[in-house]
């Protein structure tokens, strides 16, 4: 019985309680577990109290400028993934950086002390878990540390799930994402397709993790439930809802700065910037001078932005990029291509996000494969 | 809740006073200041800081002062708008906040024993100044040394005291835009005084800095007499709020102009420049 090997440590099983288990040993640990959970017709991380908040028996449909959730299955992590990523909790949309008092005639700048919370994420997607890693490149770039990321980082703790359906929307697998996490993961969870009980397959990839799995009620995972997790990732990976060919794509987007296909998407563009907002990794921010209620203070802080709005390239006269057209092909050739140059890696994880939350049902798959290729255009 | 330090250090400015402020022209100040204690790196010849005014904001300015008297930041500024309107009307004993210093310097090492050619365009001057000094004081290490600057009128020339009978009278010359008949100098564009008569091309470096149009067509005119594209250097200016290569505001295709620049070889940026939008 081959099949029905025992396998290393570095696996175990658990039960649906084990979920509850999970939650409840991370928060005695301190930690504010941050998951899925439905609000108002919308699967988005929030902070859960336990393992019933997670959307069971909810799955997504995803379409190019809609997203709608109904009910099928009977699992937790059934849906694809939601608005938000996990971008918000390091890079918060909004973070006071210092401020500057003038009261004793000088200026004094002091910088924010700010509480940096102790997450822990459950049923991090493999595309957001490798969107951390690319934010890394950003925020602890050797110029200067984000130090509030980084410490945001290193406090956190992180449960990959891994997918056993593909969105439509969805294509890691061209990105050499997902749809099995790989690293950057304390603990990750595969729910097996069985016609058993409902199992979870548990991969312990760090000591914090083993101490927390540790605690919860496991059993042994044996090869069979290994391989049925390979296969559900084998099935995942061949039913993406999308494509993207990647070979060539930085010097194809680089080098059709001029292509028509440019103004044909602008047309289309309503520079809302939804997908910037959207997008585990666009990163931009502007910042603001706020007075505070004392008159001879003020605050700095740094907000989020988009290469979208018109004033992002302001310099005196005008801004830089007027036309969506130039706006729009700053936000994909960033994504696809410059982005490959600056860090060497793509700014895009393949999440899909963008698609379903542009209201015109833009798709950076299509765009992209557009420019440059005249046939493509037909 | 473990972390409570202080999160964000190089994005916080430092206190500095106003000692001196000099009026150029119309609208153009430099403003000298105090350098504080906490801003412990020196900067080099092309570098810019950031400069904070109280309640108003804060923007990206070149050094234009002397790159040997590191004990006083200098600063020449335009007032184009808020920030910089405001920086303009401080005076000694007035506080501004200061972070830097940023950006990639202009090769000046790499022109030593050679021809450095620097092509100014208004503003434009202040940002190469800390080279002419530099170089005032070491013309033995370079083959030769020309400037030509090139203005709005005569009474737009920054710097007017180093051109006649100055330091810079030497090597420098002196183009207006327009002018009435006081005027004895050159009237016409920069790139009239790039020509082979005056300039020697071969086994030359070309720093050159101004309006975006300038700097190309100054570049151009360079490349006609025969020098490489790489050979000639260009300053950028974008839109820019963090100056650490995160905002992502100061984008120029695949550089960060912070980061990557402001100066860059003309060979690393000519294809960009002519993407309209970019
Ligand atoms: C690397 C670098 C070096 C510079 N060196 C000098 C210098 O030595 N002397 C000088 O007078 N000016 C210099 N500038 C330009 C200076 O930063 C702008 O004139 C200034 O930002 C205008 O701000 P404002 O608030 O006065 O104008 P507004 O028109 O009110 O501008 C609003 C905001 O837009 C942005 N902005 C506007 N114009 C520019 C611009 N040209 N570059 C970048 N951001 C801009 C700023 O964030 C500014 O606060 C430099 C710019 C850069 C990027
Ligand atoms: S560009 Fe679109 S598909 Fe790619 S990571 Fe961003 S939101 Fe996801
Ligand atoms: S692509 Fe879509 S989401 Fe992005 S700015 Fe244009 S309309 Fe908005």
């Amino acid at each position: 019985m081959s099949g029905n090997r025992q396998i290393g440590e570095q696996y175990r099983l658990m039960k649906r309680s084990g979920l509850d288990d999970l939650i409840k040993v991370l928060r005695v640990l301190d930690y504010r577990v941050i998951g899925p959970t439905e609000s108002n017709g919308v699967i988005e991380f929030a902070e859960l109290g336990d393992a019933s908040e997670l959307p069971w028996g909810l799955r997504d449909e995803q379409k190019p400028g809609s997203y709608s959730v109904s009910k099928g299955g009977d699992r937790a992590f059934e849906f694809s993934n939601g608005p938000t990523s996990l971008k918000r909790y390091f890079h918060p949309t909004e973070r006071h950086l210092w401020t500057v008092d003038a009261s004793g005639g000088q200026l004094q700048f002091e910088e924010a002390r700010v509480q940096v919370p102790k997450y822990a994420f459950l049923g991090i997607r493999p595309c957001d878990l490798a969107s951390l890693d690319i934010l890394d490149q950003v925020f602890l770039n050797g110029v200067e540390t984000n130090r509030y990321y980084e410490s945001c980082r290193q406090n956190s703790l992180y449960v990959a799930v891994n997918c056993s359906s593909a969105g439509d929307l969805c294509f890691c697998a061209s990105m050499e994402t997902g749809p099995t996490a790989r690293s950057g993961f304390d603990i990750s969870l595969t729910e097996l397709r069985s016609s058993d009980a409902y199992r979870v397959l548990i991969e312990i990839e760090t000591d914090r993790g083993r101490s927390i799995v540790n605690q919860i009620d496991t059993s042994e995972a044996h090869e069979n439930d290994l391989s049925l997790a390979r296969e559900q990732s084998d099935g995942v990976a061949r039913s993406m809802g999308r494509t993207l060919h990647t070979w060539g794509l930085r010097e194809r987007l680089q080098e059709n700065a001029d292509d028509p296909a440019w103004a044909d998407v602008a047309e289309r563009c309503l520079t809302c910037g939804n997908c910037t907002m959207v997008c585990p990794t666009c990163f931009c921010t502007t910042v603001e001078d706020r007075a505070s209620s004392h008159d001879q203070k003020y605050e700095r802080w740094n907000t989020w932005d988009s290469c979208f709005s018109l004033d992002f390239t302001f310099v005196s006269g005008g801004a830089l990029r007027q036309s969506s057209k130039s706006r729009y092909r700053q936000w994909l050739t960033h994504k696809l291509s410059t982005w490959v140059d600056q860090f060497g890696v793509s700014g895009c994880v393949g999440c899909g996000r963008c698609i379903a939350w542009c209201p015109v049902g833009i798709d950076i798959t299509e765009e992209a494969a557009r420019i440059g290729e005249p046939q493509a255009r037909a | 809740m473990k972390d409570d330090r202080g999160l964000i250090s190089a994005m916080v400015p430092a206190a500095a006073r106003v000692l001196r402020r000099q009026v150029e022209y119309d609208e153009v100040v430099t403003l000298e200041v105090e350098r504080p204690a906490t801003l412990t790196k020196e900067f080099l010849p092309g570098q810019f800081n950031m400069l904070y005014v109280f309640g108003v904001g804060e923007i990206a300015v070149s050094h234009s002062g002397h790159p040997f008297h590191q004990d006083r930041i200098v600063h020449t500024i335009r007032a184009v708008g808020k920030v910089s309107r405001a920086l303009i009307l401080l005076k000694p004993g007035d506080w501004l906040g200061i972070r830097g210093p940023y950006g990639t310097p202009w090769p000046i090492d790499h022109a030593k024993g050679q021809n450095l050619i620097v092509v100014a365009g208004g503003l434009g001057l202040a940002p190469l100044r800390p080279v002419l000094y530099e170089v005032s004081s070491a013309k033995d290490a370079y083959r030769s040394m020309r400037l030509i600057y090139g203005t709005r009128d005569p009474s737009s020339i920054l710097y007017q005291s180093q051109f006649e009978g100055g330091p810079w009278a030497e090597f420098g010359q002196v183009t207006v835009d327009s002018a009435n008949l006081d005027w004895q100098g050159n009237v016409g564009v920069v790139t009239d005084l790039i020509s082979a008569d005056t300039l020697d091309t071969e086994n030359a470096v070309a720093l050159i800095c101004g309006p975006e149009v300038m700097m190309r067509f100054s570049a151009n005119a360079l490349i006609d007499l025969g020098m490489r594209e790489d050979r000639i250097y260009v300053s950028l200016e974008r839109n820019m709020k963090c100056a650490v290569k995160q905002c992502g505001r100061c984008q120029f295709g695949p550089y960060f102009v912070c980061r990557d620049g402001p100066v860059a070889s003309f060979g690393q940026v000519d294809k960009l420049l002519k993407i309209a939008e970019l």
